[in-house]
Parts: structure tokens; C-alpha cells; sequence
């Protein structure tokens, strides 16, 4: 009797163990078991129902931003249309937060498994995931269409004068201000110039509210438009990367970052800001004169008691923001490889506009309709204003650890350290972080 | 060679259950641990994955890289500050906790029980409800100390460097008091009464009856409550991470969120190995002395 328990509870405990095991191998990108797809045939972005080459077949997911996963939802929408037009296909989206998409991705590709599509942020993910060798290059594919897009995003998913993305959305910085505020202290518009953004944070400081918010757990994304209107590329990609911060343009930006923080443009309350809500909170509070934020912001703002507007980035040299968004890219470990562009050129095709349309996003298309996105979101016309000056982050190798460097130097400038040594050190410890990927 | 082929004929049937859970224990420790000890000795930046010599062996190239950059260093000094401060104070604190819940008071139970509520709250949580208990515009700590004039205007505790590390110690002290307490009053139990009676009787004060007769009695347990403190505190990530991600200014960094920064942000897997295994070592010798406390006191 003890023999035969003995060996049920040990056939048990390893039934589970294989059961874990399978589990897991389930939830990882299904493998194609179809012929391979022929790689003539093409998915046409021209019509849904248009007659679609019978060979294109496969089962592809998509790992894309939970935000898309509403009640209404277009993308299920286009996505079904696209099985419909190519009964070969079948797609699964999977929606994951925005917080753990990279990590998420990256730790399946990792492992050999990972989805087919995935959509990352044009904040470098996709050329530190290129380098990482976790995605399939796409030079082939994006050279014909390349000049459908943006300049912008279609630098963002670059790597190594490879394609390794597609734009598929655009968004960009704007300011936020409280109208109430700025009516007490005597201003009568947003600040559109440097001098006009500087006057105005003394007045609001003087009247006892606070200045500026923005992202104090990585204020690089702050940072960045202001070396841009400086006209300093903040890194010179022209050729091998070189560190443009101790230009006279980048100097010129450090130091007018560092009067902001000089004459206290910044409350207190910012050193909370770890996430995005906690930056929203003092401007939600109305405590707070000016957020600088994207677009998403709107939807956390729209039902609070703030009067507020939306204005465009002040001026320096030039008018200058800085361009985010998300692209769209194909895992190397794909065994779909066709049907996976397929789905991405037909995501990003202009007949599919209306699903980024219903989510409030603004395409990456030079055609995009933006008169009916400013219809359907009014709130996007600033953004939308800004599109020509909107310039990408520096295209280079472990982007979030340059942006955390420069997020450290500014917070240490907040706190009081010496600017112009701050930078100094920055730049130091910036050239060896250039020298140690691009020699 | 006879009796242990006897001794494995007399039990295989304990082997054969427990040999599932070795695999198990093999496969998601061991392994890993092993190989995270390898990658420490290789170049393993993953985003020079292109590059002819990932994935090759590098030597101490690692280990000195991490060593020669200011902020380990001062990592690994938080993390002295960080790990001395949370073991005194908790053991200390615990003890006093301990005297007192030993007593024959009121509603002992009822003390005892809530006295372990702390240990009980899910990390993430503690560190949550205290980043909005230290936060600048709503936070109770704020208000208070505004009230009582000690602040003129609310300032960001988790945002200045003189707070920061303070104030993440704070919590941990909170959430770790309770393990070491009970692991004390379990100890004050095994104290014979009549000996402390017997010195009363001799004339001997509270403090000499705890030096001299409660002391000797618990030194093994309170060892042993430091060890474990101590090992608990070099790994707790949760608190410093989720209230301060190591600043402001790296002034709460400690080595665990270096490596974890290193390998997340930097992609530098080899350098975070390094560190591991650094704090793996440290961790090593302190298990074993927590290994020969627990041979002697059994």
C-alpha cells in the first residue's frame, strides 16, 4: 500500500511539473505548422476585400499596448478584417501594459519564443531590441515605403543603417497650462518664446503656485526639446555618435534649464513624480502652472475641475519638440516571417487610419487625415501643429541608459548642484559611454 | 558501500518523493545560479550582441569594471548604512518589544498578534502606503510636521537626500521588527523563571537581570534573528526600489538595484553578474555562520 502511494505521489508531482512545462510552451508564439509562404506573394494595403494570394498563411500575434483593448475596438476590427481578406491567417492580439511590453518582449525573445508583431516605443526600444538581435530586419520591405512616413519616426527604428521598424503612431510634447493661473498673475497667453516661458514661471513662483511639472523620474524627455530649439542634436549622429552637449548651442540649453531650476520653476512636489500620474497631480490640483506632457495626458485631465489649454513648446532658436510614439516590428524568431509583414503593411496602410483614428493617436503617415483627427479629438491640434518640428531622440545603442545620465545630471542641478560642472561631468561620462559601443 | 545500498533499498520511497522537488529546486535555483555566475565572467552586453566578442570570456574584466565606477562604490557603502542601520535598530527595538510582550499584561494575545501585522503586509504595499504616507502635498508625515511648526512648507521626503535614506529605512525597520521579535519571544520562553526570581530575590536590578541571566539565555536565537535580519536586508529590493529607484542622486542606491540597473537599463548582464555574485559570496559567509549558530544552539 505504501509502495503504490509512494509512487502515485510521485507520478502526481511530476504530472504537474510537465503540465507547468506545456503551460508555458502554450502561451509562447504558436509555430506555423502550414507550408512556408511563398515570399512573392504580398498582402495589397489597397482594399479589404480585395482577392488576396492564397499561399500567405500562418498563425502570427500581435503584442501591442492594453490601452488599444477598449470596448469599442478598431483594432480588433482591422485585425479581423485582415484574417477575413487572408483565410490563411490567423491573428492574435495579445494587449500588455505599457510598462511591461519591453520587458515582456524581450524576455520571450530571448528565450526563442516571443510574438510575431510587436509594437515598441520609438524611444529607442526597437534599436536596442535590433541590436539585440531580437528583431528580423526589414530594409527590403520599408525602402518602398519609406517615404509614406515621417523622417522622424522612421529614424527611430534604425540600426546600423538597417530598417528594423515601421512608424506606425506619433505623438509629441506640448504644454499644458492653467488658465486660471496665468489670469492671476497678469499673463495673457502661453508663453510662446524662452524669455516668455521664464517670466512667466517667476510670476506664478512669486504668486506662490508652482511652475513647471514634468516627468522628474526621467526629465530627459523635458530636457530634450530644449537642446532641439537650441538647434544642438544633443549626439551628432551625423557619423560615428559624437556627445554635442558642451557645444556653445548645448551649453546655451544647459544653462537656461539650469535658470529654470535657478529661480525655482519647479515645486517641491516634483521630486514625488515617479510615474506619470504623480506628475499630473500638482497641475490636476491646479497647484501648478505648466505640465509638459504628450497628448496621452488629455485623457487623465479631461473630467478634472482644471481650466486649462494646450499650447506648443516655446521657441528657442527655432521651434522644436520632441517626437514619441510607437512602431511596429517583426520578431527574429518568427516562423510567419510574410504573414507578419503582411499585417504590419496592412496596419499601417492609409485605408487602416480610422483604427489609430479611434484610439486618439495621430498617425505616422504623411497622409494621414489630420483635419478629422482634429474633428474626432480637438485636443490633438497643438500636437498636430507640431508634427514638422517633432525630432527624435539621438539613434543610438542603449538609449535608457543615455537618458538616464542626462536625468541624473538635471536632477542633480534641481538639487542645487553646479550646472556648468554638471554638464561637464555629464559629457565626460557620456563620451565613454559612446566610446564603449561605436569605438 | 553495504549499508548505504541497504539504506537507499530501506527508503526509496522517500528518495523517489523528494526527487521531483530536487529537480525542481535544481532547475529554478541552482542552474540559474551557476549560470549567472558563468555570464559574470563573460561579455554579456546584450546589445553588443553584434559584436565578435559577446558571449566570450572576459576574465575579472567585470568585476573590475564594477569596481572601478563611483557609483558601486557608493552603492556598496548604502548598502553597509543600510544593512547596519535596519539590524541594530530592529534587533534592539525587537528586543524591547519582546520584554514587554513577555510580560503578564492585559490582552497579551491581542498585542502580540498585531504586533506581527507589519511582517504580515505584502512588501509592495508597505512601500506604496509609506511613499504616500512621506508624499509632499497629501502625505500624513507633511501635515504633521507642518502642524507642529517643524517644517515651514512641506517638503519632499523621498526626494531629498538628506530624507531619502532615512526615510527607506524607516519602512523597513517597520516591516522587519516583527520577524526578529518573535524570534526573540519565542527565546524569553525558554528563560527559567525561577532563576530571575532568584536574583530578584538577590537584589538584582531590571537591567542586571537582563544582562546577566536574560542575555546569556537568548544570545543564540538573537544571533541567529541577526543573520537572517541581515541576509533580508542586503536582498530587500522592494523598498528601495519602489520608493526611491535608488536616488535622489544614487543616495539610496544600494548593490542590488545597481545590478538590476545595470542589467535593465545598461543591458550590461555581465557587470550585474558581477555584482550578484559579489553580494551572493557576502550572502555565503553570513549563511554559514548562521549555520554554525544553529548547530551549536541545537
Amino acid at each position: 500500500m505504501k509502495k503504490l502511494l509512494a509512487v502515485l505521489l510521485t507520478g502526481c508531482m511530476a504530472l504537474s511539473m510537465a503540465a507547468c512545462g506545456s503551460s508555458a510552451a502554450d502561451s509562447k508564439a504558436p509555430d506555423s505548422s502550414e507550408a512556408p509562404a511563398s515570399s512573392e506573394a504580398e498582402v495589397s494595403a489597397e482594399s479589404e476585400a480585395e482577392a488576396e494570394d492564397e499561399t500567405l498563411s500562418g498563425d502570427i500575434s500581435f503584442m501591442v499596448l492594453d490601452s488599444f483593448n477598449k470596448d469599442t475596438n478598431p483594432l480588433q476590427d482591422a485585425t479581423d478584417a485582415f484574417m477575413e481578406a487572408n483565410p490563411g491567417v490567423n491573428v492574435t492580439i495579445e494587449y500588455v501594459s505599457a510598462n511591461d511590453i519591453r520587458e515582456k518582449f524581450s524576455t520571450a525573445a530571448r528565450g526563442g519564443a516571443g510574438p510575431d508583431v510587436v509594437a515598441l516605443d520609438s524611444a529607442g526600444w526597437a534599436v536596442d531590441s535590433a541590436a539585440s538581435g531580437l528583431l528580423a530586419p526589414l530594409d527590403e520591405q520599408v525602402a518602398g515605403i519609406a517615404d509614406q512616413f515621417y523622417s522622424a519616426p522612421l529614424a527611430s527604428g534604425m540600426f546600423n543603417g538597417s530598417y528594423y521598424a515601421v512608424p506606425w503612431y506619433m505623438n509629441n510634447e506640448g504644454m499644458y497650462y492653467n488658465k486660471t493661473i496665468l489670469d492671476e498673475c497678469g499673463i495673457e497667453a502661453p508663453p510662446a518664446t524662452w524669455d516668455e516661458l521664464l517670466d512667466a514661471c517667476e510670476k506664478v513662483v512669486a504668486k506662490g503656485y508652482g511652475g513647471i511639472m514634468m516627468p522628474y523620474y526621467f526629465p530627459s524627455y523635458y530636457i530634450y526639446p530644449f537642446f532641439y530649439q537650441a538647434d544642438c542634436p544633443i549626439i551628432d549622429t551625423t557619423s560615428t555618435p559624437t556627445s554635442a552637449l558642451t557645444t556653445d548651442e548645448g551649453k546655451e540649453a544647459w544653462a537656461y534649464l539650469a535658470k529654470l531650476a535657478e529661480i525655482g520653476a519647479y515645486p517641491e512636489a516634483i521630486k514625488d513624480a515617479s510615474s506619470w500620474d504623480s506628475t499630473y497631480a500638482p497641475f490636476l490640483q491646479g497647484q501648478c502652472a505648466f505640465l509638459f506632457c504628450g497628448d496621452w495626458a488629455y485623457w487623465s485631465l479631461m473630467d478634472s475641475d482644471v481650466d486649462y489649454g494646450i499650447a506648443p513648446m516655446p521657441a528657442g532658436k527655432k521651434a522644436a519638440t520632441l517626437m514619441g510614439g510607437y512602431t511596429l516590428s517583426i520578431n527574429a524568431n518568427t516562423k510567419n516571417y510574410d504573414a507578419a509583414w503582411a499585417y504590419i503593411e496592412y496596419l499601417t496602410a492609409a485605408e487602416q487610419n480610422y483604427v489609430l483614428q479611434g484610439y486618439g493617436r495621430i498617425s505616422a503617415r504623411k497622409d494621414s487625415d489630420t483635419a478629422a483627427i482634429i474633428e474626432a479629438t480637438p485636443h490633438e491640434e497643438q500636437f498636430i501643429a507640431q508634427l514638422d518640428s517633432s525630432c527624435a531622440r539621438p539613434a543610438i545603442i542603449n538609449q535608457a541608459e543615455f537618458d538616464e545620465m542626462v536625468s541624473e545630471a538635471y536632477r542633480q542641478v534641481i538639487l542645487g548642484a553646479d550646472p556648468d560642472q554638471t554638464l561637464e561631468d555629464l559629457n565626460t561620462k557620456v563620451e565613454t559611454f559612446l566610446a564603449e559601443f561605436y569605438g | 558501500m553495504k549499508r548505504d545500498k541497504w539504506e537507499l533499498k530501506k527508503n526509496w520511497r522517500g528518495y523517489l518523493l523528494v526527487f521531483p522537488a530536487c529537480v525542481a529546486v535544481i532547475l529554478v535555483s541552482i542552474y540559474p545560479m551557476i549560470y549567472g555566475s558563468v555570464i559574470a565572467f563573460k561579455n554579456y552586453v546584450l546589445t553588443k550582441s553584434f559584436m565578435p566578442d559577446f558571449g566570450q570570456f572576459a576574465g575579472l574584466k567585470n568585476f573590475i569594471s564594477v569596481m572601478a565606477k563611483p557609483e558601486f562604490r557608493q552603492a556598496c557603502m548604502n548598502t553597509v548604512f543600510w544593512t547596519v542601520t535596519n539590524v541594530v535598530v530592529q534587533v534592539i527595538l525587537a528586543t524591547l518589544i519582546a520584554l514587554a510582550l513577555n510580560r503578564n499584561i492585559r490582552c497579551k494575545s491581542f498585542f502580540r498578534t498585531t504586533a506581527l501585522i507589519p511582517w504580515a503586509v505584502p512588501s509592495v504595499i508597505a512601500a506604496m502606503t509609506f511613499r504616500f504616507l512621506y508624499d509632499t502635498n497629501v502625505g500624513i508625515v507633511n501635515v504633521i510636521l507642518v502642524k507642529l511648526g517643524i517644517l515651514d512648507q512641506p517638503m519632499s521626503i523621498l526626494g531629498n537626500i538628506e530624507t531619502a535614506r532615512w526615510a527607506v529605512v524607516l519602512e523597513s525597520i517597520w516591516k522587519g521588527t516583527p520577524f526578529v521579535m518573535i524570534f526573540i519571544l519565542a527565546a524569553l520562553q525558554s528563560v527559567p523563571k525561577d532563576t530571575l526570581e532568584s536574583a530578584v530575590v538577590d537584589g538584582a536590578n531590571a537591567f542586571q537581570s537582563f544582562f546577566r541571566i536574560v542575555l546569556p539565555h537568548i544570545k543564540g536565537s538573537v544571533g541567529i534573528a541577526t543573520i537572517l535580519t541581515t541576509i533580508g536586508t542586503i536582498n530587500n529590493f522592494n523598498a528601495v526600489w519602489l520608493m526611491t529607484m535608488g536616488g535622489p542622486s544614487n543616495s539610496t542606491e544600494i548593490m542590488f538595484t545597481y545590478a538590476y540597473r545595470r542589467a535593465f537599463n545598461g543591458n550590461d548582464f555581465g557587470e550585474a553578474a558581477a555584482v550578484s555574485v559579489m553580494m551572493f559570496i557576502l550572502i555565503a559567509v553570513l549563511t554559514s555562520f548562521y549555520v554554525k549558530l544553529m548547530g551549536e544552539e541545537n
